[in-house]
């Protein structure tokens, strides 16, 4: 109730600072305390129906409600206050509230569900609060250094689709996985951090480096992982499908969140310039995994009783983030040498990293050893690898006149590559494990089949994984219709993701969507994209901008 | 004997300091008296106000000074022609009485540019839809003039000049490098580094107006604009290069303001003095959140919604030596064209549109056709006026691979005639093909000494980026 009176009261201040600017749109800047104040935003409803999949087909997947403010006040002339307000929510969880199919897919058998409270406003036991000052810190100006003190969000990299550099903030993934945003550059699933920033401009060209400047980020202890929630727990519709496992097993797994302390501290520093058209950054960070696939630590297992729904074993794990350590670098260059029909070049871009010591969860010297359960032979349930990851792509606007006689097609290829160092044994994603034939029986059943290999189908974790991305877009009738495809392409497991949309941007300020979401998969129970198999839909958007 | 030598002197004495001691003792040149005295004739205290800039001693000074470099003045080329009589200063013609005068006035648009006179009248391509009805009010001619700096460079520097491989520009270190052009390339070279008719540039903001087939406007998107040069300086230290960037041309940078899905897209083009060299463009996409670089190759693409590319900006951007053309000198021609325009220009619903009034003069002008080589190449061919005063463009057509009609581009300028700054005033471009127009509406500061490096680096892509 109290949270609901807050959500109001802000909504209502949003709203009322909407109507107030809407009707004036080129006027969105004024004084305040003698000082100019800049202010504008926007307002937006998605709706998405489930297509192509017996589970949610026809269903109303979700229906996102966003309104945001964005605001800079310019204290002085080296001073700024900047910040970003914002309601989210998915109403979806309140029109589906009493539906039973909504009801199975937001349960899971071990925990209780806090889907809706936590979904239909982005509102959470972990963010309480905070999400209505999205972002906000300040700028400082001097003559060689620029400073931003505040919750911020800070982008490395280079990539599109798969994130390698970007590991400064993590990702709300609860809402349609990376492709919500991964064609806009993950401006609205990438999680705010307090953070301090400094960027340093030393005026000098070393070695003919132009523009060279440094920068240092700090985390002062309080870190944040990836939020992707595991089968219906908490992440309702797109929370990753239960893996499949015998009758008589549960799993449970619980994130082990980092205290706020100094000593959790994160560090990152990044080295910038331009050499001969190279533009260049050389990368280093100290801080802790986010990612979803971070490794499950056995607590053990514990008895269930009674064994009301048949499972008599649950499976304990903690979630564990552990420190990521990495350095690299990032290129780009226009490629001049290379012109298509006269026209065009390609811009290379190349980002790769070299993580120390990353985290596998670990099977055994061959599949079938379940290491990383605590149940089997191996004493260690996870290992430390290093990790090569890199990333080549060429961006390249390509005149197709016959197709589009004023504008090019953008056109956006990246190859990645991660290989890991010194594998030995079989690592996996845990708990993905088992193939749909195991849920016919309990564990006892299968091993003593004698046939225990056939109901084992891990998501695998190779030495050397694949991933393949494009994207293409062009405008039409001045720039009023942009039509665009964005695919992602998992070579390893032969899954796929694919995001059409086509946007209108007429006016000043009405921005209609529409579009479809599709995801493959190459297993029953999905592995990689194909964990989302479930949630293909088509989905429209309107937003009004001001 | 010694009488007639005292005699002898005095008399080239006199002869040497006429200018000046008939301009200091308030006798205007001609080309000034003629502008003062209509003015006063008209009673018009807009025009009376611009005469008494136009007829400073400064002004004058700086405009005997180019008439002098030049060997002549537009003033006495265009008494010279005798097109058109009827159209003649103080003249405003307009849509009801445009009948009267259309013959004459599509005489004084030679080369393919009747279409301003379709404008008025809503006819030709301008049929079956009524883009920005004109109202045109005749002026008599000025004689104008660049910036004193424009011509000292030229005077130090063109010899110098000269075209290379692949119709390159070489030998030129500032100034009109062609101060006498003798041919179509030479022309376009001479507008070419006049950049943006200074040392740098901001306009805070450029607006553009995005007009449908209606003539309703549909759009609005606002840019900063920053422009600086790094070699080529004629006014504002260091010149004539900046030390450490003699390999760079020129810099812009713009960043976006509105409206809100534009906003905070920063980019910093820079344009190289190799020849063979490509433009480099780093930009800041906000929704990305990250600095990325584009193709710079990529220069025919419309800028974010209007109907100008790279390629246009400023009515001539091409890197000449990258994309081959034939530059052929049509001809010389008296033709009439938007004048200085000291007001902004009037707007106002009329005709069933979007009415433009402003003052129009009779030119002395070049025509050149420049068609390009390259099929792939976004345009045919263009032709442009460039006026034989300013080295500047008035009007350009752009016609499409199939040769037709594409864009057209007219323009005003604002003119500082103590100094010869001139900066574009009221860019208007139309799309006949797809029937769309953009007017950039400006608010130029020209050559500050505060412009610094910061507006141009990753530092201010940096400084944009949220």
């Amino acid at each position: 109730m109290k949270a609901f009176k807050f959500i109001l009261k802000s909504f209502t201040l949003m709203a009322a600072v909407f109507f107030t600017f809407q009707s004036s749109a080129l006027c969105a800047e004024f004084e305040l305390a003698g000082r100019p104040f800049f202010i504008n935003g926007f307002i937006t409803q998605e709706s998405a129906l489930g297509v192509d999949n017996s589970q949610f087909s026809g269903r109303l997947l979700s229906a996102y409600t966003t309104l945001q403010l964005e605001w800079e006040f310019k204290l002085s002339q080296s001073v700024s206050l900047y910040g970003i307000n914002r309601l989210f929510g998915d109403q979806a969880y309140n029109i589906n509230h009493n539906r039973h199919w909504f009801q199975r897919a937001n349960r899971q058998n071990a925990q209780p569900t806090n889907a809706r409270e936590n979904m239909e406003w982005e509102w959470n036991t972990n963010d309480r609060g905070w999400e209505v000052f999205r972002e906000i810190y300040f700028d400082i100006y001097t003559e060689n250094w620029q400073f931003r003190l505040g919750k911020q969000q800070v982008i490395w990299g280079e990539s599109d689709g798969l994130r390698l550099m970007d590991c400064i903030n993590p990702q709300d993934l609860r809402y349609e996985f990376n492709l919500r945003d991964s064609d806009e550059g993950y401006e609205y699933t990438r999680i705010p951090l307090w953070l301090i920033k400094a960027t340093y401009f030393p005026k000098i060209e070393p070695f003919g480096v132009r523009d060279l400047q440094v920068e240092f980020v700090i985390n002062p202890g309080k870190p944040k992982h990836d939020r992707l929630e595991l089968y219906g727990s908490e992440g309702g519709v797109w929370a990753t499908e239960m893996p499949n496992l015998p009758t008589d097993i549960r799993v449970n797994v619980t994130n082990k969140d980092h205290k706020t302390s100094l000593d959790n501290s994160e560090f990152a520093v990044r080295v910038m310039g331009d050499y001969d058209g190279w533009l260049f950054t050389l990368n280093a960070y100290y801080g802790y995994q986010q990612e979803n696939t971070s490794i499950l630590v056995p607590t053990g297992p514990t008895p269930v009783s009674p064994a009301w729904d048949g499972a008599g074993l649950t499976l304990n794990f903690d979630k564990k983030f552990y420190h990521k350590k990495l350095v690299g670098f990032t290129l780009n260059k226009e490629l001049t040498a290379i012109r298509l029909r006269k026209t065009t070049s390609p811009v290379l871009r190349v980002e790769a990293l070299y993580e120390f010591d990353k985290p596998f969860c670990y099977e055994g010297d061959n599949i079938g050893g379940m290491a990383w359960t605590g149940l089997g032979p191996y004493s260690q349930a996870r290992k430390f690898k290093d990790q090569i990851r890199m990333m080549v792509g060429f961006d390249w606007q390509i005149y197709i006149r016959a197709l589009n006689k004023r504008e090019s097609f953008f056109t956006s290829a990246q190859f990645f590559v991660f290989y890991i160092r010194g594998k030995n044994g079989e690592y996996v994603n845990a708990p993905f494990y088992f193939n749909n034939k195991i849920k016919q029986g309990t564990m006892g059943d299968a091993q003593t089949s004698g046939d225990f290999g056939s109901y084992i189908d891990p998501w695998r974790i190779h030495q050397t994984q694949k991933y393949f991305s494009f994207l293409m877009n062009t405008y039409y009738d001045n720039k009023r219709i942009m039509p665009q495809v964005l695919y992602l392409c998992d070579l390893n497991e032969k899954a796929h993701g694919v995001k059409a949309k086509l946007a209108f941007n007429y006016g000043s300020h009405w921005r209609p969507e529409v579009g479809v979401m599709m995801w493959w998969g190459d297993h029953d129970t999905g592995k990689s994209f194909g964990l989302f198999q479930k949630n293909r839909q088509v989905y429209m958007k309107i937003k009004y901008q001001f | 004997m010694r009488i007639k030598s005292v005699l002898m002197t005095l008399l080239a004495f006199t002869v040497m300091t006429l200018p000046i001691s008939s301009a200091g003792a308030g006798e205007l040149p001609h080309w000034a008296k003629q502008w003062k005295d209509w003015a006063q004739s008209t009673g018009n205290s807009d025009h009376i106000e611009w005469a008494e800039q136009y007829c400073s001693p400064e002004s004058i000074k700086l405009g005997t000074e180019w008439e002098d470099y030049l060997g002549y003045n537009a003033v006495d080329i265009v008494a010279k022609d005798k097109t058109a009589p009827s159209i003649k200063p103080g003249l405003v013609i307009t849509r009801e009485n445009i009948k009267q005068y259309e013959k004459e006035l599509r005489q004084l648009f030679p080369y393919g540019f009747e279409w301003e006179v379709d404008r008025i009248m809503g006819s030709g391509p301008f049929k079956d839809y009524n883009y920005f009805p004109l109202e045109m009010e005749i002026v008599p001619t000025h004689h104008q003039w660049n910036d004193r700096g424009y011509m000292e460079a030229a005077k130090k520097y063109s010899s110098t000049c000269k075209i290379g491989e692949n119709d390159a520009l070489v030998g030129w270190t500032a100034g009109l490098p062609f101060p006498k052009p003798e041919n179509a390339l030479q022309m376009v070279h001479n507008y070419d580094r006049l950049t943006i008719m200074g040392d740098n540039l901001n306009s805070m903001p450029l607006q553009f107006g995005l007009y449908g087939k209606d003539g309703k406007r549909e759009r609005v998107e606002k840019v900063e604009l920053h422009w600086r040069n790094y070699v080529g300086r004629i006014k504002v230290p260091p010149m004539p290069a900046i030390p450490g960037a003699k390999d760079i041309y020129e810099k812009g940078s713009i960043v976006a303001t509105y409206p809100y899905d534009l906003k905070g897209f920063t980019a910093v083009r820079t344009r190289y003095a190799d020849p063979q060299k490509e433009d480099s463009f780093v930009t800041y996409i906000p929704s990305m959140r990250r600095i990325r670089r584009l193709a710079g190759t990529n220069t025919q693409d419309p800028l974010v919604g209007s109907d100008l590319s790279w390629e246009d900006w400023k009515g001539f951007w091409s890197k000449i030596s990258i994309h081959p053309a034939e530059y052929k000198l049509l001809g010389e021609a008296v033709v009439l064209c938007p004048s200085i325009n000291p007001k902004p220009i009037k707007y106002e619903e009329k005709y069933g549109g979007f009415s433009q009034r402003y003052l129009w003069e009779r030119r002395p002008v070049w025509i050149v056709e420049i068609a390009n080589k390259e099929p792939t190449y976004i345009y045919g061919k263009r032709v442009m006026y460039i006026d034989k005063e300013t080295f500047a463009m008035q009007q350009e057509n752009f016609y499409d691979q199939k040769g037709r009609l594409w864009k057209v581009w007219d323009w005003c300028w604002r003119w500082n005639p103590e100094n010869g700054e001139l900066d574009y005033w009221n860019p208007f471009l139309v799309d006949l093909i797809n029937r769309h127009a953009t007017i950039a509406n400006h608010h130029i500061m020209l050559n500050m000494t505060t412009l610094s490096e910061n507006y141009f680096n990753l530092r201010y892509l940096s400084s944009k980026a949220h």
